[in-house]
């Protein structure tokens, strides 16, 4: 392991994103006035979908640094052992403190792609992205870079030339294998974060169909449900045989798990209110706002519960 | 007639599924509790008496969905009363097999029986006889009746857990689930 190229590469992402932090929280805040603004006066729609862009773009560009720093991670932390294959770390995108970075970046490439024409809807996805750009910044995606992995290293930079040092290497390898090198890692998470921010850009739907009846609401949320729900139950799918490779038995009814099933049960429920979704038109709605809440409280679950996912 | 009950069935499925979100989110408390009073009571007994309570309160919700699901899609295929009176027998044979077996050989002979009902509805749906859908065309149809088969065979799983074939069957139910949801969804 090269533990000076690594400090080097992270903390020069961390300089870096602290100019890409500045833009994304002073973007965002300035969309969340514009868009409460526009509603009044009509002239600022256009400064507000200019402002939109460059914090979809922004959003961007800071994932491309987390990128960096990643494959940085991969050419700087490594085991190499005589007598053993070099194992080398190649950490998601999409855990620890960046988990809620990667769903703003999807809501973003959500927003760039469609273009929705209510009013409700424009100014509720502006809302979203804009709130998701501040989360992602706060949450320490880049002023505290996955602190648990961080960690990790420090350790193994500790007890490096000791006696505990091929123990520790024995746990890294272990790490490697089946956390953050495991091709799950790789496809159950980010399909449930493609899935929350799908259904969370269904949200401006629900929230219409509670107090007006209207067909864009309707379109709005088959568009983002749909995908939506698709790679929600894929999450859930490809989590299972992981679930069942690392932990054996002592996993059912934990509460993460639990949690995604409800909030699979929730949509699925709505799936069906939609079939007769003229006589069950506002519990449609209801039901919609509702799920949305469990799906915030799934999220939190990891931080907030006990359980085989209470990594934080 | 035939879309009233078919609202009922739906609002019978909601309701089950309304159920088992109750006994999930209260899982989720009695879990945290026990954790925060002992933090290694899963290596104790305790999880284990946990689990079959939770198993066993999920249950009715479970067979609940399934009872509708299994009026629900067959009804395209006979009758509501004939369906009904099938699914009626095919409980009672659950309840009575619930009383001489136990619970899990009980649950897998009628998840079983279900399964048998959805693949003939599937394979129907496939022949295109004339069966009493709401709406959609030819492939959504097709998708619809493999993704509630696929449902009933991930629940036929789970009372396999821990035999050479779960994995396998799980991974045939997950295909079949994503493959119908998306015919089921974007097949018109």
């Amino acid at each position: 392991m090269n533990i000076q190229g690594y400090l080097q590469i992270r903390d020069s992402f961390i300089n870096g994103g602290l100019i890409i932090s500045g833009f994304i929280v002073t973007l965002s805040l300035l969309l969340l006035l514009l868009t409460f603004l526009s509603h009044r006066r009509r002239t600022l729609r256009l400064h507000a979908e200019m402002i939109e862009k460059l914090l979809i773009a922004t959003i961007m560009a800071g994932f491309l640094l987390i990128i960096y720093f990643h494959v940085g991670i991969s050419r700087n932390v490594f085991i190499s052992h005589p007598g053993m294959e070099t194992v080398r770390f190649y950490v998601p995108p999409w855990i620890e403190t960046e988990k809620l970075y990667f769903w703003a970046l999807i809501i973003s490439v959500i927003r760039l792609l469609s273009s929705p024409v209510d009013d409700l809807h424009i100014a509720g996805s502006r809302l979203i992205l804009a709130s998701f750009g501040i989360l992602a910044v706060v949450s320490g995606s880049f002023s505290n870079p996955l602190p648990f992995f961080h960690r990790e290293v420090m350790i193994w930079g500790l007890v490096r030339g000791s006696t505990d040092e091929l123990q520790y290497l024995a746990y890294m390898v272990s790490r490697a294998r089946y956390f953050y090198n495991s091709v799950y890692m790789w496809i159950h998470p980010p399909a449930l974060f493609v899935s929350y921010a799908f259904l969370t850009m269904s949200l401006p739907g629900f929230i219409g169909m509670m107090f007006r009846k209207k067909t864009d609401d309707l379109s709005l949320i088959y568009r983002y449900l749909r995908p939506g729900y698709l790679f929600l139950t894929a999450g859930l799918i490809l989590g299972y045989p992981w679930a069942v490779e690392a932990w054996r038995g002592s996993w059912w009814w934990d509460p993460k798990i639990t949690g995604s099933l409800v909030m699979w049960a929730f949509y699925t429920a709505i799936l069906h209110t939609m079939i007769y979704r003229r006589r069950l038109y506002r519990f449609t709605g209801i039901t919609g706002m509702v799920s949305f809440i469990f799906l915030v409280y799934t999220y939190l679950l990891t931080y907030i519960s006990t359980g085989v996912h209470a990594y934080g | 007639m035939a879309d009233r009950t078919g609202y009922w069935l739906v609002i019978l499925f909601i309701v089950s599924l309304i159920l088992f979100s109750a006994t999930g989110i209260y899982g989720i408390y009695e879990y945290n509790m026990k954790s925060k009073s002992n933090e290694n009571w899963k290596s104790t007994p305790e999880y284990r008496h946990f689990m079959e309570k939770m198993n066993l309160l999920s249950l009715p919700a479970v067979v609940l969905m399934m009872g509708s699901l299994a009026i629900c899609i067959p009804r395209r295929l006979i009758s509501t009363g004939y369906i009904s009176l099938i699914v009626g027998i095919i409980l009672l044979i659950f309840i009575i097999y619930l009383v001489i077996y136990p619970l899990k050989i009980a649950l897998g002979i009628f998840f079983l029986s279900l399964l048998l009902i959805q693949i003939v509805v599937l394979i129907l749906t496939i022949m295109d006889r004339n069966l009493i859908y709401r709406k959609g065309m030819r492939m959504s149809r097709i998708g619809s009746a493999l993704l509630h088969l696929s449902l009933t065979l991930f629940l036929v799983d789970i009372t396999i857990v821990g035999s050479g074939l779960h994995l396998a069957v799980f991974w045939i139910a997950g295909a079949g689930f994503m493959v119908g949801s998306i015919m089921s969804f974007y097949g018109g």
